[in-house]
């Protein structure tokens, strides 16, 4: 059922598309990516839109196939994300409702939808922090719920609006991060002083986390997520309330990360951000995934951020509240 | 310049009535509870010309020696900041040891040490019967007074170097309370004495204690000469106070010229400093999270500001006990097994407190046992010498050593058996808990009496698991005193199973339910 349902509605619209498009992405592809840092020749980083699996595989047979079989010869990255199937109902409604998502190695993938859409309810799934009602989640192969501890290992997460340990200094939230992750004293203090170096955040080491800017606090929890350099970064609303240059600083630190055979999926409002940061993105509205694929594949002719109103919020034009326009009389 | 001094110290005091009728209010209130003090103190002095000698010394050290250490605590912990303070007067290029006596000079003039003058005056009144006493009351009050201002004048300073910050004035103000109510029983006692019965014993022993001790030896001095004691004990008290009102001044002398020499360096945090209790503690996942929980329980208020309803409870149940007649004996061997199941307490729902922050725990995986056996740390940091010198103490003044054995052991398996079973309910039945950075006296925002089935879980189990310890001790102390040995045994051997048990089970329990314990974190 649900395994079936995104991609069925993508092969008609994309397939040509893409087919099409495949001699120009790897360009384009790079084109978004900070091209100063070489990039590993073992592994070259072409993004796949796993919409296009259905091509190869039919609708009836579930997604896996098409992993065995990569026919597409853009499929060389593996799979470090894998999500089937997945599910979460909160009451009546389905906050998730039948998710497929592939997230290949080293790509940077944007998840964008309206507001309640499930984005934090499908990350925290991904991320070991909320139990799904059906479905998997695999990180490199190892299914997250049901071997939660070799998982967690590979993933660094950022959640959105849940609390720290505020009450710490920076440097205490650094160090008591890294310790948890099982890391030594000597590889913690090492490591905090070059995050807080990166972050710019050493002067506010010092301080308390519970007096930082909520820029500031989103910073030190992704230095924090860092920490035990996992394989697979899950940040969910990373750029709220960051200020523009933090917001470049971050990216750029996150593109290096991904230029070193990292995985990125990340979660936001912005879709200038998304657009200009992100190779891939996938478009969730009312728990389910509406299209995917490369920025370019979704975005088609026009910015993400139409593509993405069309998608979400065509129905809703603004009838009523004609009242608005006389009130100030 | 003295009398500059003075003058300035006098003009700080009236002042400090044109300050808006907030701040009045505030002045006033705090003079009508010194002056009550005083009131209080002065009238019974003079009640104390027609007791017994014996009565009046007990009487006259006790409170004498409590007055002395407010007059050190105080200003420690009540964050007030100092007029006096010697950096204020750097840059008049005082000589900083011509500073030091000063500032003690001008330090007489204020509303403590003067109702404290009102109250020595009173005392030598009151010691007056004779010559030799009325001179050597003199003597003390001279000695009293001394003690008292050096006492509190390095408080001030000290407090002023090193407990600047707001936040840990905010603590110091809480540890403040704590004092003050662990002081407290003591107080009832004195003050049950009357009505309670064979109370007298344990304070006369207390004052004899205390007498020797820098609090109570000046006072000792015109109260033992009453009382007719050899005349070298009382030499030797003499020297006793003459020495601490001695070293007092050297220590002042010596910290002034420190203040006023070297620089603050307060924004300046060294890289260790930053790191505090993490960097005393081992670099494990166990020793992280014990780190975290003492650097909370120092700076958050929600953790130690339960404990001091449970100890007014206490407090109240004590008062109640002494009213109806228990043996005021049996009442101090109860004291630190209470006290000890009530530090055990705070363990019960402690990931509650953590609310939505626990996620970091759940996402670094399997942290379910460093977790539980981490947050131990403060409760055994407290608990550990709260047993070991609290039940040496109780055996003293109830006069009983035989009972100390079992008085360890039932002390020792409450303490750990609570652990155990905190660690378990805590991971499997959190409820809602006041929320960081709310008022540690706010209410969580959940149904009244939520949590109710989980304290009463608590306490029921934990004497369960205490029950063979506390019924060896019983019947020790009713008779057998082969008993109170088993007690000891019992106690610590079922005191450790249940911790190690409570850790593991509730380990493993966090660990399959983190996702739950964050969901319920997320309702409140």
């Amino acid at each position: 059922m649900t395994p079936a349902k995104a991609p069925r509605k993508a092969p008609a619209k994309t397939s040509a598309r893409t087919t099409a498009k495949r001699p120009v992405k790897p360009a384009s592809a790079s084109t978004l990516t900070v091209p100063t840092v070489p990039r590993k020749p073992a592994t070259p980083r072409v993004p796949r839109p796993p919409a296009v699996k259905a091509i190869d595989a039919p609708p009836v047979q579930p997604v896996k196939a098409a992993i065995e079989a990569p026919v597409a010869p853009r499929n060389l990255a593996p799979v470090v994300l894998e999500i089937t199937g997945l599910f979460k109902k909160f009451g009546l409604t389905a906050a998730v409702d039948g998710i497929d998502l592939e997230v290949h190695e080293g790509s940077f993938y944007g998840i964008v939808g309206p507001n309640g859409a499930g984005k934090t309810t499908l990350l925290s799934m991904a991320t070991g922090l909320l139990r799904p009602d059906a479905g998997t989640i695999r990180v490199n192969g190892v299914d997250v719920w049901a071997n939660p501890d070799e998982a967690k290992r590979l993933i660094g997460v950022l959640p959105d609006r849940l609390r720290l340990f505020d009450r710490l200094t920076g440097a205490q939230l650094l160090h008591y991060s890294g310790t948890l992750r099982g890391l030594g004293a000597k590889a913690v203090q090492a490591r905090s002083d070059e995050l807080a170096e990166a972050f710019g955040l050493t002067d506010a080491l010092g301080r308390l986390v519970s007096d930082y800017s909520a820029g500031m606090s989103k910073k030190i929890a992704l230095a924090a997520s860092l920490i035990h350099s996992p394989r697979l970064l899950i940040l969910d609303e990373p750029f709220e309330s960051v200020d523009p240059v933090s917001a470049e600083n971050l990216t750029e630190i996150l593109r290096k990360f991904v230029a070193g055979g990292g995985t990125v999926v990340l979660s936001s409002h912005g879709m200038d951000m998304i657009q200009r940061v992100c190779d891939s993105v996938a478009i969730i509205v009312h728990g389910a995934v509406l299209d995917r694929g490369s920025i370019d594949e979704v975005r088609r002719t026009g910015t993400l951020q139409e593509r993405f109103i069309e998608l979400a919020g065509g129905e809703t034009t603004s009838e009523g509240l004609e009242w608005l326009l006389s009130s100030s009389n | 310049m003295v009398a500059e001094l003075l003058k300035l110290k006098l003009s700080v005091l009236g002042n400090s009535l044109v300050r808006g009728r907030r701040q009045n209010l505030g002045v006033l209130a705090a003079s009508l509870v010194c002056l009550a003090f005083a009131v209080t103190a002065g009238a019974a002095l003079l009640a104390l010309r027609t007791a017994s000698p014996v009565e009046a010394r007990t009487d006259v050290i006790l409170g004498g020696s409590l007055v002395v250490a407010a007059f050190f605590v105080i200003p420690l912990v009540s964050g007030v900041s100092d007029t006096l303070d010697p950096r204020r007067f750097e840059l008049f290029g005082i000589p900083a040891a011509t500073l030091a006596v000063w500032l003690v000079i001008a330090g007489l003039l204020s509303v403590p040490v003067l109702l404290l003058a009102v109250v020595c005056v009173l005392a030598v009144v009151a010691f007056s019967a004779n010559a030799a006493t009325l001179i050597l009351a003199l003597v003390a009050a001279v000695l009293v007074i001394a003690t008292c201002v050096l006492g509190s004048r390095i408080a001030f300073l000290l407090s002023g170097l090193y407990l600047v910050t707001p936040r840990a004035r905010e603590t110091g103000g809480i540890l403040g309370v704590i004092a003050l109510l662990l002081v407290s029983p003591l107080v009832a006692f004195w003050v049950s004495q009357n009505w309670g019965p064979g109370g007298s014993g344990v304070l006369t022993r207390a004052a004899s204690v205390l007498s020797w001790t820098p609090l109570g030896a000046a006072w000792a001095i015109p109260a033992d000469t009453a009382v007719g004691a050899i005349s070298g004990v009382v030499i030797a008290k003499f020297f006793v106070a003459v020495a601490t009102a001695g070293l007092l001044f050297a220590a002042w002398r010596a910290l002034v010229v420190h203040a006023s020499t070297s620089v603050e360096r307060r924004p300046q945090v060294s890289i260790d400093g930053r790191l505090g209790w993490f960097r005393r503690m081992p670099a494990t996942r166990t020793g992280a999270i014990a780190a975290r929980s003492l650097t909370y329980w120092a700076r958050d208020a929600r953790y130690p500001v339960p404990l001091i309803g449970v100890f007014i409870f206490l407090f109240v149940a004590y008062v109640a006990f002494i009213v109806v007649g228990v043996p005021l004996t049996v009442l101090i061997l109860l004291t630190i097994p209470a006290l000890c199941i009530t530090l055990a307490f705070s363990v019960h729902n402690d990931l509650a407190l953590d609310n939505t922050a626990i996620w970091l725990h759940i996402s670094a995986g399997k942290l379910g046992i460093p977790d539980r056996a981490g947050r131990m740390a403060p409760i055994l940091a407290i608990g550990v010498p709260l047993i070991a010198i609290g039940s040496v103490g109780s055996a003293y003044f109830a006069g009983n050593y035989a009972a100390l054995p079992a008085l360890l052991g039932v002390t020792t398996c409450l303490l750990l058996a609570g652990l155990g079973v905190g660690n378990v309910l805590s991971a499997a039945f959190p409820y809602p808990a006041v929320r960081p950075g709310d008022s540690p006296f706010a209410q969580p925002q959940a149904p009244a009496g939520s949590g109710f089935m989980v304290q009463v879980s608590f306490i029921v189990a934990t004497f369960l698991l205490a029950a063979p310890s506390i019924v060896c001790a019983v019947l020790g102390l009713l008779g057998d005193p082969g008993l109170l040995w088993a007690s000891l045994w019992w106690g610590v051997s079922v005191g450790i199973v249940s911790v190690v048990a409570g850790t593991v089970l509730g380990g493993a329990t966090f660990d399959r339910r983190g996702p739950e314990l964050l969901a319920a974190a997320l309702r409140n």
